[in-house]
């Protein structure tokens, strides 16, 4: 469905230089550094697929979604939306057609009109027929509770409501592919969850392809089966979710507040040198990979040699990992 | 093609619909620009007033041209007015990008979402000046006459577009192209002017470069010798039609740079 | 006479100072549009005097004309270059004037302050860079003649005078913005008529007799023709001290008036909740 060959992007920007002096340095140089936001990105994304797109601010996710969305050309390499490059301007419209775009940080709808014209203006442009127009509205207002504010101009809207519409406007012609950028910034809890758990039903209502992109572990874990990590231009990782957990072992975490002190050297000598402390919080910090260590064992030293007043266990999250991955820069 | 008709009504009743809200930003507005243009009115006649007589330019030939070239320029500011927006910072606050994941043609999408109220305090000022003073000139307004110059008066409304869309495509290349294209925006106030008064270099700016005075003067001072304008009607229209297709050509190519660079 | 600032507010002339240096590359475009409007506006002037049947028209012979019309251009800008319509303006639209009347310090001097750092740092960036390039050219391409030492003195003076005018001006007509919601629109009607009333289109001798007379008692002469006349040396040195002293009457005048109004707005602010 999307395949990624070879792409590559690199961005020319002027050298910039502080102070005063170096802004009319920079007025009258022409000299241009050479970044390489995009560097030989390769993958495959087949129908239905959930995709979770992750890599630090700058790391060039956004640039490859905007490549996929047909708002900038690669340099070198291809992008195919089944087998169609949709920067090129025959096939932009056709592409355009079938996919879905939320920006997070921006609304795609009109400010000051009511929201159910932004959607009757959107009918018309997706060229969307009566029927399956109506027939998806009325779902999509069911799914992300939209009926509550329909005619509310959108600038009246809070946050969180802003982005559902926005979800719905994405998704009401019917795209074969959606493209979630940073869809939950900036909500709280509550909201995330349900946006959450309305993408995760539409998917399996429409079978939409859908690449995500966020920061937000929790989301990742609770909508994708796949993620593709991307730093400095490279993808670091991509594979199912299962499998970044499984490669970086199964890490525990146990916190501990006791009364005194143990003796850490030797509590770490007792398991092979295998444990790694940290205070935090008044908490001592246990973390310890669980296939060498068992959790019951170390937990057993810990209640023989102090007074225990409370005790947590952490186990491995995704966030983890992930920064793992990109301090170790490699899989 | 057929879409496109289809759907420009609809963007135009959101973007009328939308600027409702601020009803009262359009209604000073549209006061702001009756009173500078009054002022600049005013200046003209001041001007020329101050000396005997321009040639065979008197009051009432000024007035009405001035009205002539108003209405056009109306009518441009009020339904294309977001090109200035082009010009001054949609290229990099990165608004194309919304824009761009729609199957619909850019150009279009930016142009058909403003509708600029502000802009009828200029057409109402205009049709007054060429009401009140139109009948006074010494021409017989006949068939042959008054279609020509609604002609031209169209085709100027096109030209006014075609040399903001120039100026504002150039900011794919400069950032911010909004001086340039006020600077340029401004030059059209010259057409009020006899054009016989002006240094050679003037003129040709005027005629041939950035022809506001070829559209908008060349007409109503032909009719004022009693010359037919058909043909100038011709030639305008061709013009001006260079100039909008060099401006969208422009427009393409600068699209096509903004993919390739980003913002 | 001026009071001296206190500590509080010399920060204020700083950041004004400040501030236009920041600005000057986007204002830098803006230039350009102008050069081009002012050439042709010397070529217009050029072809008027050329028609006419006099060498001189209400008073200016063709090069003073030119003369005036770049020296008023450029003057206009270094007396217009506080930012307290949009200061004020903006301020009270966006509900922001709230944080700052909370401050223990007076609002509308700080404005002043901030303008009078305006009016140097313009003065430095661009008055200085231009005028004297184009005084320059005037006279070595038209024969215009240099002013005298104590025209340039009496302009400084001037100067400063009007701009301090125009700022409060620029203040009053900003609080309109509190009661209209809409700050573009009476900006262009203000521009309008500030620029047309004080000479900066046309020289207000070609006004008819009985406005020359009305505008004697209106501030806005005041703003520009005055200094513009006094820097060609149009006016002799009583006449440019009398003139002065006019100025000294409106700053005075709307000085206090801007304060006045601005009690009044705050009160309104207050009532309403911003």
């Amino acid at each position: 469905m999307i395949e990624a060959q070879h792409v590559t992007k690199v961005f020319y920007r002027p050298i910039r230089k502080q102070g005063l002096s170096g802004m009319a340095k920079t007025l009258f140089s022409t000299r241009k550094e050479k970044i390489v936001a995009v560097n030989d990105v390769n993958f495959s994304i087949g129908k239905g697929e959930i995709v979770g797109y992750i890599g630090a601010n700058g790391a060039g996710k956004s640039t490859t979604i905007k490549m996929m969305c047909g708002i900038l050309t690669p340099t070198e390499g291809k992008i195919l939306i089944d087998g169609m490059e949709p920067y090129k301007g025959k096939y932009r419209n056709k592409v355009l057609k079938h996919i879905g775009v939320v920006f997070g940080q921006r609304t795609q709808l009109w400010w000051d009109l009511p929201l159910v014209e932004s959607f009757k203006l959107l009918q018309s442009i997706y060229e969307i027929p009566e029927k399956d127009y109506n027939e998806r509205l009325t779902n999509l207002k069911s799914i992300l509770e939209l009926d509550k504010f329909m005619d509310s101009p959108v600038r009246t809207l809070s946050l969180g409501q802003r982005m559902r519409a926005d979800l719905a406007a994405a998704f009401l012609h019917n795209p074969d592919i959606m493209f979630l950028d940073e869809p939950t910034i900036g909500l709280d809890v509550l909201v995330k969850e349900k946006i959450i758990a309305a993408i995760k039903q539409i998917h399996a209502q429409y079978q939409t392809t859908i690449i995500l992109t966020t920061h937000d572990m929790n989301d990742i874990a609770n909508l994708c089966e796949r993620i593709i990590i991307i730093d400095e231009g490279k993808i670091l990782f991509d594979g199912p979710l299962q499998d970044v957990k499984n490669r970086f072992g199964d890490t525990r975490q146990v916190f501990v507040s006791a009364k005194d002190r143990m003796d850490l050297e030797e509590f770490n000598k007792k398991f092979a040198g295998q444990l790694q402390f940290e205070v935090i919080d008044h908490y001592l910090s246990i973390t310890f990979d669980a296939d060498k260590v068992q959790t019951k064992d170390v937990l057993r030293y810990v209640f023989n040699h102090c007074e225990v007043i409370d005790v947590k266990i952490k186990e491995n999250s995704i966030e983890k990992v992930v920064k793992v991955i990109y301090e170790k820069k490699a899989y | 093609m057929l879409k496109y008709l289809k759907i420009y009504p609809k963007y135009l009743a959101m973007a009328i619909k939308s600027k409702l809200a601020y009803r009262m930003d359009a209604i000073i507005g549209s006061f702001g620009f009756i009173a500078s243009n009054t002022a600049a009115f005013f200046t003209l006649y001041l001007t020329i007033t101050a000396i005997p007589a321009l040639g065979v330019w008197t009051i009432e030939k000024m007035v009405f041209l001035y009205g002539f070239c108003l209405v056009p320029k109306a009518i441009d500011h009020i339904l294309s007015d977001n090109l200035w927006s082009l010009g001054n910072w949609m290229v990099t606050k990165g608004d194309l990008d919304p824009i761009l994941t729609r199957p619909l043609n850019p150009l279009f999408q930016i142009v058909a979402r403003e509708f600029q109220y502000e802009g009828f305090g200029e057409l109402i000022l205009g049709i007054i000046f060429l009401a009140i003073y139109g009948p006074k000139q010494n021409i017989v307004w006949t068939f042959n006459n008054v279609m020509p110059l609604v002609l031209c008066g169209f085709f100027a409304i096109f030209l006014f577009f075609g040399i903001k869309l120039i100026t504002a495509s150039l900011a794919f290349w400069m950032k911010r192209s909004i001086s340039l294209m006020s600077g340029i925006y401004e030059l059209s106030n010259f057409t009020k002017y006899p054009l016989e008064i002006f240094h050679d270099i003037v003129k040709v700016i005027l005629v041939a470069i950035i022809p506001f005075s070829l559209v908008m003067y060349y007409p109503v001072s032909y009719l004022y010798e009693g010359k037919s304008i058909w043909v100038l009607t011709g030639i305008i229209g061709l013009v001006v039609s260079f100039l909008v297709g060099l401006g969208y050509l422009l427009f393409k190519l600068g699209l096509k740079r903004y993919e390739s660079a980003g913002s | 006479m001026r009071k001296r600032p206190t500590n509080r507010y010399t920060g204020f002339i700083k950041a004004g100072v400040l501030g236009t240096f920041v600005y000057k590359f986007s204002i830098f475009g803006w230039l350009v549009g102008d050069i081009v409007a002012l050439v042709i506006y010397c070529f217009l002037w050029i072809a008027v005097f050329a028609n006419s049947p006099t060498a001189t028209i209400n008073g200016f012979t063709s090069t003073g004309m030119l003369a005036y019309v770049v020296s008023a251009r450029i003057i206009g800008h270094l007396v217009n270059s506080s930012s307290s319509f949009y200061n004020v303006g903006s301020d009270i639209r966006e509900g922001t004037i709230a944080n700052r009347l909370s401050k223990p310090i007076n609002y509308r001097r700080t404005q002043m302050y901030s303008s009078i750092g305006q009016y140097i740092g313009s003065f430095i960036l661009f008055f200085f860079p231009l005028y004297v390039p184009a005084q320059l050219i005037l006279h070595f391409a038209f024969g215009v003649a240099f002013p005298a030492w104590y025209n340039i003195l009496l302009f400084l003076v001037s100067s400063f005078l009007s701009m301090l005018i125009i700022d409060s001006f620029d203040f009053i007509i900003g609080q309109v913005a509190f009661f209209t919601g809409a700050l573009f629109g009476v900006m262009l009607v203000k521009d309008a008529v500030m620029s047309f009333l004080s000479g900066g289109m046309i020289p207000l001798s070609f006004f008819p007799q009985g406005f020359q007379t009305v505008f004697k008692f209106l501030p806005f002469s005041s703003m520009l023709q005055t200094p513009a006349f006094i820097a060609l040396g149009m006016y002799s040195f009583e006449e440019a001290l009398i003139k002065i002293a006019w100025q000294c009457v409106w700053v005075v005048f709307l000085g206090l008036l801007s304060y006045a109004t601005f009690g009044r707005t705050v009160k309104r602010v207050i009532s309403v909740g911003g």
